[in-house]
């Protein structure tokens, strides 16, 4: 069975990018645009990794990163953060928020594929 | 004016003060009306038996009945009492008194009054060898009654006089009968004596003793008084035909004494105030009873003011000792009305 | 958060001070209301105090002139006294001739008793009598006295006529009592002079004790108005420049919450309102800065998302383009992918760049410090820019000293400063090589990065660190590059309390030097 990567951004591009890149390697990719979406995606879906942008209308990615963490049925899930870095404590923020790793925007798409890797071997 | 009890006046009274109130309203001086009667008729004087020299005072007992004074009374007091204690306490009204020692209490604020000259220099300085003049005084033993007070004034005006001070002499205190004693000996070098002692003294003929100072032959202190007349000041304040009629009375005792000085002796023996006779009349002779009406009595009491001012016993100016405690009213109309 | 809102809550208290003033602030706050200038009111004390000492002048001097006044009249009493003395010493001559001459009844001696009779007296003019007694007392002196010479004169007439006996009998009865009586007005005299003398002396006293506490008291309460008056005035200036020197430090330290209160009415009043306002001012200005400040940091935030967000779908579709995700891609497209992804690439450098030096100017950029290792950061930037030298046949050198010390300090941002230099050694040498060379001394990094490349003239060397310049703007075209890297390495070096600077000479290479505290703690 193939893994599945649940990837929450509300950028169209963004997406698909993630998407192309995840699914011709093989993973299964769900979307989810909102922060509420997500959340709801990832109960759903029980996927095993997540990628979370931060910059997201409404719930912002922490929130919705602390709220599946909360979920004990979820906590299991890693989660990657994926954020602009412009202002310095970001990464702190999102570490307090529960995610598991992070990387900055822009990313190249191979670091990306790396990273995932590391979780979804 | 004369502050009074209202009670026990008479219409007689009455009108003495509305007179002499009168007077005093058109600003002249009240004439002190001698016509009256005394306000009192109890009158108290000072007696002691050591000084005989105040005999006026005794001699004038019957003159102050005279004057109106029906009670007249010698307070006498035991031991050493001088004469301006009883004046200053009020148990004597009137009395004569040792000059320089009555100006030391009226410095000390006593309430005592002058109205008048007594006698001249009823005293004597008594040496020893070493002594012959008031400037041998100088370092020297002096025997007196008590150290502040007494004849330990006359003793330093005299030495104050030549310029001595209290501190150049040697104090000792010592009774006149011990003083006597101890001159004799030569332990000390000189004491005061009065009558009638003075007397007694002559008539022994001490060896080794003489004469330094005689009051009343030497000058300059044969110019001034050293006893005069005095008064307790409240009495005179209240009293002030009482103390004219006493002041007079004991003026006729004094030029009683002056003229017929037996007849004064033999009166004083009566009375039981004296034993000896001859050496009471000596004394009487010798004392210069008359000279109340010529000789000035505020400068005597200036002269020895001076005097105990530079000795240092008394802090008061002269002025002011004799502006607030002499009053010479009385004086100067007895000398008026009694022309010698 | 931002250490300048920490500083904004501190304020400066100083509790003692207002308490201390507060219950005898009443007169200099009296004084201050006074609407009068500073230079008119420090005139007006210094002339109350002149006015203050002359009038202890004054009074001493007439307390000096009445005790001189009363000395004087002292000697006329003194000179009195003598006259006195002088006539009662004349009166006792005078007896004592007589008194001779009737012992030893000689004519000779009877013609020198005469003769001497008539010249008693003294001249009296010149005293000045007390009271009106004393004249009387002198008129009697002379009454008297001219009866002594008729009577005396009488007697020696009968001496010289033989009649001794009468003449003895005369003098013992009238000349002796006149005598005396003489002898008595001038004791009189004397004793009233005298006593005069005692009393003056007393008065004096007493008025010199009256004069020396008058003007004690004068100078006692010239001293104590001079003071009342000087601390009056003093408080009234000094306390207002308290405050506002209070108040100054306080918007030094960025507080700008306080007013000065003071009720002055000189030019420290327009002072104080002056400040009060500037302070105002400053506090909006500082508040637009603030707000200013905020937006830029909401700017940058949002610029940077922004910014980023199209460029990661520029990158991140030319990526999967350039990986065959969406099927093969042919030489000529790939070309120009490459050159896509290269443009892409120069852009998030420059928005990164620019992103970066706003920052920096915003004082937004923190340093986040931790321990590193030095030989670490070099080997990165290496294998980072190896490819780039291995192109243009750049050798490589590296000279580490060895034990370096570790160090601490934001890797992340020295690696962005070696990388950036370096990068710009090998972009401006053709030929040669490049060299970095790392040595720690005393506590301090030294790094130096050289190369023979073009080399840069020295009235650029300055300006190289600036923004936006290259030594040359025409090479930037060519050689590429932001113009912002060396002002961003030249920021973070001086943030880590270090030092950067260039040696070099044109056409001879170039050394970029830049120092670094091993471990920097702030």
């Amino acid at each position: 069975m193939s893994k599945r990567v649940l990837v929450v951004e509300d950028e169209e591009d963004n997406r698909r990018i993630v998407h192309d890149l995840l699914t011709s390697v093989g993973y299964e990719v769900i979307e989810a645009v909102t922060g509420p979406e997500g959340v709801t995606a990832a109960a759903t879906h029980v996927p095993d990794l997540i990628l979370m942008d931060i910059q997201l209308p409404g719930l912002n990615g922490y929130e919705a990163t602390r709220r599946i963490k909360a979920n004990p049925a979820l906590r299991h899930i890693p989660i990657i953060v994926v954020t602009s870095y412009a202002l310095s404590g970001d990464d702190v923020k999102a570490f307090e928020a529960g995610c598991d790793a992070y990387i900055s925007k822009p990313f190249s798409p191979r670091a990306l594929l790396a990273k995932v890797r590391e979780y979804l071997p | 004016m004369h502050k009074r009890h209202t009670e026990g006046w008479s219409r007689r009274e009455f009108l003495g003060v509305t007179l002499a109130g009168a007077t005093g309203l058109l600003g002249l001086r009240p004439d002190l009306v001698a016509a009256e009667p005394p306000e009192t008729t109890t009158l108290r004087l000072a007696r002691n038996d050591f000084d005989l020299c105040i005999a006026p005072q005794f001699v004038a007992e019957q003159l102050l009945r005279d004057e109106g004074f029906t009670d007249v009374q010698y307070i006498k007091k035991d031991g050493v009492v001088w004469h301006e204690i009883m004046l200053a306490s009020g148990e004597a009204d009137i009395s004569m008194s040792f000059l320089p020692n009555t100006l030391i209490y009226l410095d000390k604020g006593a309430p005592i009054v002058l109205l008048a000259g007594g006698h001249i220099g009823c005293l004597e300085l008594l040496g020893s060898e070493r002594v012959h003049s008031l400037r041998d005084l100088k370092g020297k033993t002096v025997a007196v009654f008590d150290l502040q007070l007494g004849p330990i004034s006359f003793i330093s005006s005299m030495a104050a006089y030549v310029g001595l001070s209290y501190e150049d002499i040697n104090w000792v205190v010592y009774s006149p009968a011990e003083s006597m004693q101890l001159l004799a000996e030569g332990k000390i070098d000189a004491f005061l004596v009065f009558p009638p002692e003075q007397q007694e003294l002559r008539r022994k003929k001490v060896e080794h003793v003489h004469t330094v100072l005689n009051g009343t032959l030497d000058r300059p202190w044969s110019q001034y008084f050293c006893c005069v007349v005095a008064g307790n000041r409240e009495f005179v304040r209240k009293h002030p035909v009482a103390t004219k009629r006493a002041v007079r009375a004991i003026l006729k005792g004094a030029d009683l004494c002056g003229r017929e000085p037996e007849q004064a002796a033999r009166l004083l023996i009566d009375k039981g105030y004296t034993n000896n006779y001859e050496i009471l009349l000596q004394a009487l002779k010798e004392i210069p009873y008359g000279k109340w009406r010529e000789y000035n009595p505020e400068d005597t009491v200036r002269f020895y003011a001076l005097r105990l001012h530079e000795a240092g016993m008394i802090k008061s100016t002269p002025q002011k000792i004799i502006s607030e405690g002499t009053d010479w009213r009385f004086l100067n109309e007895l000398k008026k009305e009694m022309k010698g | 958060m931002n250490g300048k809102q920490e500083q904004k809550d501190k304020k400066l208290i100083h509790p003692s001070y207002f308490t201390l003033h507060h219950y005898s602030d009443w007169l200099p706050r009296l004084v201050a209301q006074v609407p009068a200038t500073v230079h008119t009111k420090l005139l007006a004390a210094f002339l109350a105090m002149v006015v203050l000492l002359i009038t202890v002048g004054a009074v001493g001097l007439r307390v000096l002139s009445g005790a001189n006044h009363r000395s004087e009249e002292a000697v006329g009493l003194h000179r009195k006294i003598a006259a006195y003395r002088q006539l009662q010493h004349d009166t006792t001559a005078q007896l004592y001739n007589v008194a001779s001459a009737l012992l030893a009844p000689d004519e000779r001696m009877l013609e020198v008793t005469l003769r001497q009779l008539n010249q008693f007296g003294y001249d009296l003019d010149r005293l000045q009598f007390v009271a009106q007694d004393e004249v009387e007392l002198l008129d009697r002196v002379q009454h008297e006295y001219a009866q002594f010479i008729q009577i005396v004169t009488r007697v020696i007439e009968l001496l010289r006529g033989g009649k001794v006996a009468e003449g003895r009998e005369l003098q013992l009865s009238q000349a002796s009592p006149l005598a005396d009586r003489l002898e008595r007005l001038t004791n009189e005299l004397v004793n009233k002079a005298e006593a005069d003398m005692v009393a003056r002396v007393e008065v004096n006293h007493e008025a010199y004790l009256t004069a020396r506490w008058v003007v004690i008291g004068f100078a006692v309460g010239s001293i104590g108005l001079a003071l009342i008056l000087g601390y009056a005035i003093s408080w009234s200036l000094i306390e207002p420049m308290k405050q506002m020197d209070m108040q100054l430090q306080q918007i030094a330290q960025g507080d700008f919450s306080h007013r000065v209160e003071v009720p002055n009415q000189d030019e420290l009043g327009t002072l104080a309102a002056n400040l009060n306002r500037m302070n105002e001012e400053l506090g909006r200005l500082y508040q637009q800065l603030d707000a200013a400040n905020r937006h830029k940091s909401q700017f940058l935030a949002n610029m940077s998302h922004e910014l980023r967000t199209p460029l990661n779908g520029i990158q991140g579709y030319t990526e999967l383009i350039m990986d065959g995700i969406y099927g093969e891609v042919p030489e000529k497209i790939k070309e120009v992918m490459e050159r896509i992804q290269q443009s892409g690439n120069r852009l998030l450098g420059l928005i990164n760049a620019v992103l970066d030096l706003s920052k920096i100017e915003a004082g937004r950029l923190t340093l986040s410090l931790a321990d590193y290792s030095m030989q670490g950061v070099v080997q990165n930037v290496f294998t980072a820019v190896e490819p780039l030298a291995a192109e243009k046949n750049l050798a490589l050198n590296v000279d580490i000293q060895p034990d370096l010390p570790v160090g601490k300090g934001d890797e992340q941002r020295i690696t962005q400063v070696l990388t950036n230099l370096v990068g710009n050694a090998i972009k401006f040498t053709e030929v040669g090589k490049v060299g970095v060379q790392v040595t720690s001394l005393n506590g301090t990094f030294v790094v130096a990065v050289s190369d023979t490349g073009i080399g840069i003239a020295e009235a650029d060397q300055q300006k190289v660190f600036e923004e936006f310049q290259q030594a040359d703007s025409s090479s930037t075209r060519k050689k590429g590059g932001t113009g912002l890297g060396l002002a961003i390495a030249k920021k973070i070096v001086e943030m880590h309390n270090g030092r950067i600077w260039v040696e070099s000479h044109l056409g001879q290479g170039s050394t970029f030097r830049f120092t670094l505290p091993v471990r920097v703690e702030h």
